[in-house]
């Protein structure tokens, strides 16, 4: 069997969101099948410059075919038509243009995808919200299956989209509340699928001990992990944060560690270490008491998987559906909605090892069973056994 | 009992939360603690306020002048013991002078007295003035927070209404 995985951009450098995603599905994938990608040359997920050599390549042993970009993303005018879409009457003619700016124009990957369709038996899209998933689902219908890695933001709601959900043979889902929205977005419970998510790599080698002396943290620290900005809800953080070490004294550090786009308050216990190697993050998960995970918008958070692999409670923003949903079913962390919530339960977190340590357990068991890249790959191939079936 | 004490299986009391380290339910602690916080008088925020109130004015003030006083009696010894020879004259003429004297520093004593007296009130004022800036500063910041939730929620209900709409209509 061979598959086609396409994405948007794709490369050892880019670490974060739906392309390590499908990077890593992709890597595990190729044990069972055969596997290529198809995506773009752009690096820069602002402007979709292209950035990588046009044609074949290679990234880790798996083939990578990628297509030039035809035209970079305006920001500006983006903002512009995105908020003309969400705020004002608009036809469908308007949607259309969005996606286009929405990028990555790369109408090349599309005829690709559209001459292709024997060299295939299935595509495997991630990212609902971009160009190539659109269109390359509507080119080949029947032999897509779409990782949509969808969050509860008004995008979603486009008329595009509740077509597009009805098209593709099946999808992967990263959460049951992912799920849920797209049921109820488009009416399309009959296209089979499964709730799978993502694994992740957890280095063979890390150590707190270490992190401390590189970074110079002592004491006890919680940590965030991720970029820091509004839509991550980083500036609420910051202010609890600061309203519980006034309101009970505690010592506890914040940890941060991302790249930021937000002024992050200067205090000598909230340190922020910018973006820093794997294997350092693992080591500072390591040292940490708790995963502190404060996001709005999140479809699976990889971040939260890793820190249940290293046995770690979280303590995340309940205004996320996902993240409640995922506390919930792993027993493996505390939720907040607003300020009293968040200092009791990191209250109660850090002064309950035992708790930290039934938690951080729960957490562990509730990724093994789930985020395993054994059970990964097993659902990955049921599914294409399920296609295969109704054949 | 310590934490590392096995608890067999009976749920734990941390503090006024109960948990069941054997069979953590996740929903059950978030509903104490929410049920915790309920308990609690709604004085978070204010007291936030003044807690960071009490860190920006933290103005020392010293001892009430009492200085007046002892430099009456001061005055009284020296007077005294100049007059030690001529006691018995010039104590006659010199008492009319010391109460003279203690006449003054009186009015200077009540004079410093009100002074002091009017600062603690501008002091007071001030220190209240802050406390219900930071209060409506925190009010502010939840309002908008609020604001932030509400928008969402309504982006997606009218995303929801359209799409309904054109179900209707269709």
């Amino acid at each position: 069997m061979k598959l086609a995985f396409v994405v948007q951009r794709y490369g050892e450098e880019i670490n974060g969101g739906a392309e390590l995603h499908c990077r890593w599905v992709a890597e595990h994938m190729r044990k069972h099948c055969d596997v290529e990608v198809l995506t773009t040359r752009a690096f820069d997920y602002i402007t979709w410059k292209n950035h990588y050599a046009e044609g074949e390549d290679s990234v880790n042993g798996i083939p990578v075919r990628r297509f030039s970009v035809v035209r970079k993303r305006n920001p500006v005018r983006f903002g512009r038509i995105q908020n003309q879409i969400l705020g004002k009457k608009h036809r469908l003619e308007d949607e259309i243009k969005w996606l286009e700016e929405e990028g990555p124009l790369s109408p090349s990957l599309i005829d690709y995808i559209r001459t292709s369709r024997d060299d295939y038996d299935y595509f495997i899209f991630f990212s609902y919200r971009y160009y190539h998933s659109y269109w390359g689902i509507l080119s080949q219908p029947d032999k897509s299956i779409l990782v949509p890695t969808a969050e509860h933001d008004p995008i979603i709601h486009l008329k595009i989209f509740e077509d597009l959900f009805k098209k593709p043979r099946a999808f992967v889902y990263n959460s049951v509340e992912e799920k849920k929205l797209i049921n109820s977005i488009s009416k399309n419970e009959d296209i089979p699928g499964d709730i799978v998510g993502v694994g992740t790599e957890i280095p063979q080698s890390y150590s707190s001990e270490t992190f401390r002396k590189k970074y110079k943290v002592d004491g006890q620290y919680i940590i965030y992990i991720g970029r820091i900005d509004e839509n991550k809800g980083c500036d609420r953080l910051f202010s609890y944060f600061l309203r519980f070490k006034l309101q009970t004294g505690s010592e506890v550090k914040l940890v941060l560690m991302g790249s930021s786009k937000l002024k992050i308050p200067s205090h000598p216990d909230i340190v922020y270490l910018g973006f820093v190697p794997e294997e350092d993050k693992f080591s500072a998960l390591d040292g940490a008491q708790l995963l502190v995970m404060p996001s709005f918008y999140e479809s699976l958070s990889m971040v939260i998987l890793e820190a249940w692999a290293l046995r770690k409670p979280v303590l995340a923003n309940r205004l996320c559906a996902v993240l409640k949903g995922q506390c919930l079913r792993s027993r493996g962390g505390l939720f907040y909605g607003n300020y009293d919530e968040f200092r009791e339960a990191l209250q109660l977190l850090l002064s309950s090892q035992k708790l930290r340590e039934a938690m951080g357990k729960n957490g562990e068991h509730y990724y093994k069973s789930n985020y395993s890249w054994e059970v990964i790959e097993r659902k990955y191939l049921s599914i294409l056994e399920q296609l295969e079936k109704a054949k | 009992m310590t934490e590392a004490k096995k608890n067999d299986g009976i749920p734990e009391n941390k503090g006024d939360i109960r948990i069941d380290y054997e069979d953590i339910d996740v929903a059950d602690i978030m509903a104490q603690i929410r049920k915790k916080i309920s308990r609690q008088p709604k004085r978070l925020s204010d007291e936030t306020a003044l807690e960071e109130l009490s860190l920006l004015t933290t103005v020392p003030f010293g001892p009430e002048p009492k200085e007046a006083v002892g430099a009456k009696a001061k005055l009284k010894r020296v007077l005294l013991r100049i007059m030690r020879p001529l006691t018995p004259i010039m104590k006659v003429m010199i008492l009319p002078v010391y109460q003279e004297l203690c006449g003054r520093l009186d009015y200077v004593e009540k004079k410093t007295n009100r002074n002091a007296e009017y600062t603690k009130l501008l002091h007071n004022l001030s220190h209240n003035l802050v406390v219900e800036m930071t209060k409506l500063k925190i009010e502010l910041e939840n309002l908008k927070v609020k604001i932030r939730i509400l928008e969402k929620d309504f982006e997606f209900l009218r995303g929801k209404e359209k799409a309904l709409e054109k179900k209707v209509f269709q």
